[in-house]
């Protein structure tokens, strides 16, 4: 049951998009097109999977003063590898992911959950932990770029999906205040929810 | 004072074993991404001339490096059939552009006129700069050997002025440096 709370809690109660919201940047950037966060999101689920089990591997070697710098250390060269790697092997996103895959290292999600997660926890934990926030991050990232490439470019996964021409492509979906304006909706949908359901719940006790 | 040497040491011996790890990447990674790179060029170059020698482009000659502004470099293209007979070049351009990356080759057939334009590098904006990649765009180069009077697109019009500023680039040092060196090579 703890487990599965672990895993759940990156996904939904502490999504690290929708209600953390950390890690911004690249989410607004690269959520013009539905492959973009996909690969963005395997990229990142991947790093921040290797970060959180090493750190908790080597949480009790490391001296509580140096401890930020050892973690970025580790980051950055899990994600240089991670960078060599898809450049040698997935040329394609590699090319479209551009800056992105490098900015993986000042991503404060992962940054974030080896100073509040995997330093205190254990290599399972970790694991799931960063599975689940992956996961979760990823699914953020997917919804806002379906919806921004869906209203901007008229496409979903590169598929004209418009062929009667019904939807004029809106130019701003794709371009950065699209990006604000998307994210804005969606995060005021989701506590709109959340308020209804408090709200439901107060009634019924 | 123990202490600080402790904390030195674990740093360290996190940064030695990084350096480590990543080198052993290094040297796993470099040869794919090397061939993945020189065949997104030639993949490239052969869009623009479908019939050419593409051994020749394997070879160090062939490639003439000139790391100007706009212009990197230029391949000469040797015909499949008539190895002897060049039948155009292929300019490698960095569109220069403050906000976005945009590199692209443009080849030129040997009467000066452009035979094509394949991007290589494109960091533009889906659905905006990308129009660029569209073929109507393309193909007003195309045939051209003056481009001046090429209209740049509305919506992309900073990137396509950057290719339109690019291809002129190549026109021109091909018209300076390359096409007399071509009309004295028959005159002899």
């Amino acid at each position: 049951m703890k487990t599965k709370q672990n895993f759940l809690k990156g996904i939904f109660s502490e999504n690290p998009v929708f209600v953390l919201m950390l890690g911004m940047c690249p989410v607004l950037a690269i959520t013009t097109s539905i492959m973009n966060a996909l690969g963005m999101g395997v990229a990142f689920t991947i790093v921040l999977i290797m970060s959180n089990v090493i750190i908790s591997l080597i949480r009790k070697l490391i001296p509580n003063e140096v401890r930020i710098p050892a973690y970025i250390v580790v980051i950055a060269t899990l994600v240089t590898i991670v960078d060599m790697l898809m450049h040698a092997f997935t040329f394609s996103i590699y090319e479209s992911l551009g800056i992105f895959i490098p900015l993986i290292v000042v991503n404060c999600v992962v940054l974030g959950r080896a100073e509040a997660f995997a330093s205190k926890n254990n290599v399972f934990a970790s694991f799931i932990d960063a599975l689940g926030m992956g996961i979760g991050y990823t699914l953020a990232i997917t919804i806002l770029s379906a919806i921004r490439e869906f209203f901007g470019a008229g496409t979903l996964l590169g598929y004209d999906v418009t062929p009667l021409n019904l939807i004029q492509p809106a130019t701003i979906f794709i371009i950065a205040p699209g990006a604000f304006i998307t994210l804005g909706l969606l995060l005021g949908g989701i506590n709109a929810l959340k308020n209804a359901r408090t709200k439901s719940a107060e009634v019924k006790e | 004072m123990k202490k600080y040497v402790h904390l030195t040491l674990v740093l360290f011996i996190i940064s030695a074993l990084s350096g480590l790890i990543l080198g052993i990447v290094n040297n796993l990674t470099k040869e794919p991404i090397a061939i993945a790179e020189a065949k997104k060029l030639a993949n490239g170059i052969e869009n623009i001339f479908p019939n050419l020698d593409s051994d020749s482009l394997e070879e160090e000659e062939n490639t003439i490096i000139l790391n100007e502004k706009i212009l990197k470099e230029y391949y000469i293209i040797y015909d499949d059939k008539n190895q002897e007979q060049i039948i155009g070049y292929v300019f490698y351009v960095i569109a220069p552009k403050p906000y976005q990356k945009l590199e692209f080759i443009v080849g030129i057939d040997v009467s000066g006129k452009v035979k094509g334009i394949s991007y290589l590098i494109s960091e533009e904006t889906p659905g905006v700069g990308t129009k660029v990649n569209e073929i109507s765009f393309i193909s007003r180069f195309l045939g051209l050997n003056d481009v001046a009077e090429v209209d740049t697109l509305t919506g992309a019009t900073k990137s396509s002025t950057a290719v339109k500023n690019g291809v002129k680039a190549a026109l021109d040092y091909f018209n300076e440096n390359i096409k007399e060196l071509g009309d004295n090579q028959n005159e002899n």
